[in-house]
């Protein structure tokens, strides 16, 4: 009963997710801009960080965002409400990918997407958090255990924008 | 070690584990001395989590004292007695420093999903501890769970004085090897089992 919830709401979340693109892209179509000459960027991803704008610098960003080189577009704003700073980024020549393919963790921002949230822990909490390997009792290898072990492995990329 | 563990919907073991080793800078080790069953972990139980696999170790609130600890760890040292509460929270982020501990940013490894069903992943939690409890409860936000760091002081502070009294929640104090006998009478109330508690000690 709960796996057919989860489905549904599933659904809704990703039909939600692009209504809210779509409406988006109307209200403010700077997200969709091309940043290069003709192929347009990725969209921003963005994370929210504890501390003032002031504290992130951009020209000396941490290791997993550094990697990008001149590949990655950074924007540093306050966040609303006094609730800190919003780190963005965007690759400047790669479009985003298809739904399918964000949820998936393959689409050509998915390293990005990991990249990003590596970030903030390190800022926050200057290490990332590592679960595995954890101790468990026998496993028998079952369908939904070989599904659960494919999500784990493609969890950090993934996400829905 | 010894774990009592899922099995299957409505089977629960008692398994040798591989003993738990420090990952991160900040983790320290807790030698288990009473470990209590969950509302939560009937969800686990019955099958309604889609995530769980046999051999998951039950069990996420727990007492006990400090084996070791990680090189990160300030607060804590080798013996101290400890009370756990089940969400995992960084103490740096936005939500942790207002105390809104089970809303942690940090504290979940694998964000993408519920990034898709809830717009944002989660809060992280110790060992096997249901997602469905956010589904089955209608929740749509993050967690929506009780920020137990927040109030643990005072109600240690309360219960040394007196003014506490938990004898009565704990109807159950058993062995770790009943492990699953005291989930099936936890989960049937029989008895008048309120919670099972767990000695792993024997």
């Amino acid at each position: 009963m709960t796996t057919s919830l989860g489905s549904v709401v599933s659904l809704a979340a990703r039909a939600g997710s692009s209504v809210v693109r779509q409406v988006r892209s109307v209200v403010d179509p700077s997200h969709a801009r091309p940043a290069g000459a003709e192929r347009p960027a990725s969209g921003w991803l963005v994370v929210t960080l504890v501390g003032e704008p002031s504290e992130i610098d951009t020209d000396r960003l941490h290791a997993p965002l550094a990697e990008f080189g001149d590949q990655l577009e950074v924007r540093v704003r306050a966040a609303p409400g006094g609730k800190g700073t919003e780190l963005g980024a965007r690759l400047r020549d790669r479009p985003s990918g298809s739904t399918l393919t964000r949820l998936s963790g393959s689409d050509p921002r998915a390293d990005l997407r990991s990249a990003l949230r590596r970030a903030k822990q390190l800022i926050e909490v200057g290490e990332v958090l590592v679960v595995d390997p954890g101790p468990h009792g026998e496993r028998a290898p079952t369908p939904g255990g070989t599904l659960l072990e494919m999500w784990t492995r493609v969890a950090p990329q993934a996400g829905v924008r | 070690m010894k774990a009592v563990t899922w099995r299957g919907v409505n089977e629960i073991g008692v398994e040798d584990v591989p003993e738990p080793t420090i990952l991160n800078d900040h983790d320290v080790i807790v030698e288990v001395g009473l470990s209590a069953t969950c509302g939560s972990d009937l969800h686990l139980m019955g099958g309604y989590i889609p995530a769980m696999r046999g051999g998951d170790v039950l069990g996420h609130e727990f007492m006990g004292r400090v084996g070791e600890v990680g090189p990160g760890v300030t607060k804590h040292q080798v013996g101290d007695r400890v009370v756990v509460v089940s969400f995992v929270g960084c103490g740096k982020c936005w939500y942790c420093r207002e105390g809104l501990w089970s809303l942690c940013d940090n504290g979940n490894p694998n964000p993408g999903l519920t990034d898709a069903l809830w717009g944002q992943g989660i809060g992280g939690c110790y060992g096997k501890f249901p997602l469905g409890a956010v589904m089955n409860k209608a929740l749509t936000l993050r967690g929506a769970q009780q920020h137990g760091h927040r109030y643990i002081p005072e109600i240690l502070d309360r219960m040394s004085r007196d003014e506490v009294k938990t004898e009565h929640l704990a109807t159950h104090v058993m062995a770790l090897d009943d492990g699953p006998e005291g989930y099936r009478m936890f989960k049937e109330k029989e008895d008048g089992c309120v919670r099972a508690v767990f000695r792993p000690g024997g």
